[in-house]
């Protein structure tokens, strides 16, 4: 593996988890007000249910979009099977329940104060979820970070929805389980080491923030 | 506004049953009694915070209310005060927290604040509102008894001035006898009776 390669499987690891992280952000924080500020029997089941899938083993979400994704899937007419949007797609559904776990809870616990002071004032809706998110902005960016270093680290849901096709679809983490294989253990360890560097500044950033809010 | 067979029950208990009440434009109303006798429940009734079990309010007011424990924004007092306000009455934010002893404290952050500076602080934000009826929750209680009568009366002028219905529940006397045009009296059965000074 020469340099210009390991150049571009550090940049398509960045797309993806970038990608991924941005979408799964969106999706999140309109997951987590529902989740926290929302009342009734259908939201409490679903509390349960994203709390149960921000455990989710990625396995099982690469597997059910190489499932839906491949020549013979479902919605294999899109064309999309072993690309960087079938990976994108898993890793978003790995990291989305993580983020919003993360955040509704924080919501649910200031709501009651929260709420009633901002209906007292009174305020609008769109500026009373406007500042709750203000006032939860470092565990939004906590919440944010971990879901990116939990897409950089994660391996079997973007080998199963990518297949670690050399130059389109090879990450960081499946080219250490593809190098290692072959017995190229040198530069299985470079490309650890780059992937431990980049967890570790997510992680380390992830936790100033959160000790900073 | 009226209102009219106003009840709310918490686990098959009557926390409020008002037959009828009519709210008069511009005066000022204490509600007064005992310890869980519903006079916040009241409050957040009127406030839309919580829903009757039954009755009707005709005519309503435009209404704010500022709860008995406030949410603290983590931003400065000033902005903490302009929540709801148009940018360009800045100025008058700066006054009025001028006017209740907060000056030094303007561009301090809110989560710094002593109780009663805070008590202060809401009650601002409480005042400088358009809404015709303001209610208050024990707004008073945190604020140093050496002030908080002239606090008080500055309250009640502000509002007499601005044409506003003022309801507070208080728990000083003192304070029921300076703001109690009318007083709302609370029993623990949830009956509410009217009484006037006038």
């Amino acid at each position: 593996m020469d340099a210009v390669e390991l150049i571009h499987i550090i940049g398509i690891t960045l797309v993806v988890c970038i990608s991924s992280t941005a979408i799964a952000s969106a999706l999140a924080a309109p997951l987590s007000l529902l989740l926290g500020m929302g009342d009734g029997r259908q939201v409490k089941a679903l509390r349960t249910v994203v709390t149960a899938l921000s455990n989710i083993p990625p396995v099982v979400a690469g597997l059910l979009v190489f499932m839906l994704t491949n020549s013979d899937g479902p919605l294999g007419w899109l064309g999309i099977g072993f690309s960087i949007t079938a990976m994108v797609v898993a890793q978003v559904m790995v990291i989305t329940p993580l983020m919003a776990s993360i955040l509704f809870p924080a919501f649910l616990e200031m709501r009651g104060d929260f709420l009633e002071t901002c209906k007292g004032i009174p305020l609008r809706t769109v500026k009373i979820y406007t500042l709750l998110f203000r006032e939860c902005k470092y565990l939004c960016l906590s919440a944010v970070l971990i879901g990116f270093g939990r897409a950089m680290a994660e391996v079997a849901a973007v080998s199963l929805a990518g297949g670690d096709i050399k130059g389109q679809t090879r990450v960081l983490t499946t080219a250490i389980m593809t190098t290692t294989h072959q017995g190229e253990f040198t530069q299985a360890f470079v490309m650890a080491g780059i992937l431990i560097a980049i967890v570790l500044f997510a992680n380390i950033l992830a936790s100033r923030v959160k000790e900073k809010g | 506004m009226q209102i009219t067979d106003l009840q709310k029950q918490f686990d098959g208990k009557i926390v409020t049953d008002i037959p009828s009440l009519a709210i008069e434009l511009g005066a000022s109303y204490v509600l007064w009694g005992a310890n869980g006798t519903g006079k916040s429940t009241f409050l957040r009734l009127l406030a839309g915070i919580l829903t009757s079990d039954s009755g009707t309010i005709e005519d309503p007011l435009s209404i704010s209310y500022q709860p008995q424990h406030p949410y603290i924004f983590k931003m400065s007092c000033l902005q903490n005060v302009m929540l709801g306000l148009h940018e360009d009455r800045e100025n008058d934010a700066c006054e009025m927290l001028d006017c209740l002893g907060l000056a030094g404290q303007i561009n301090a952050s809110a989560t710094s604040l002593s109780g009663g500076q805070l008590q202060r602080m809401f009650l601002a934000r409480s005042l400088l509102g358009n809404s015709e009826l303001l209610l208050l929750d024990e707004p008073f209680a945190a604020i140093d008894s050496d002030c908080a009568d002239e606090i008080v009366r500055f309250t009640l002028a502000h509002c007499k001035e601005k044409g506003r219905t003022l309801m507070a529940a208080v728990n000083a006397q003192e304070h029921r006898d300076i703001l109690g045009e009318y007083c709302l009296f609370f029993s623990s059965d949830g009956q509410v009776q009217l009484h006037t000074s006038k």
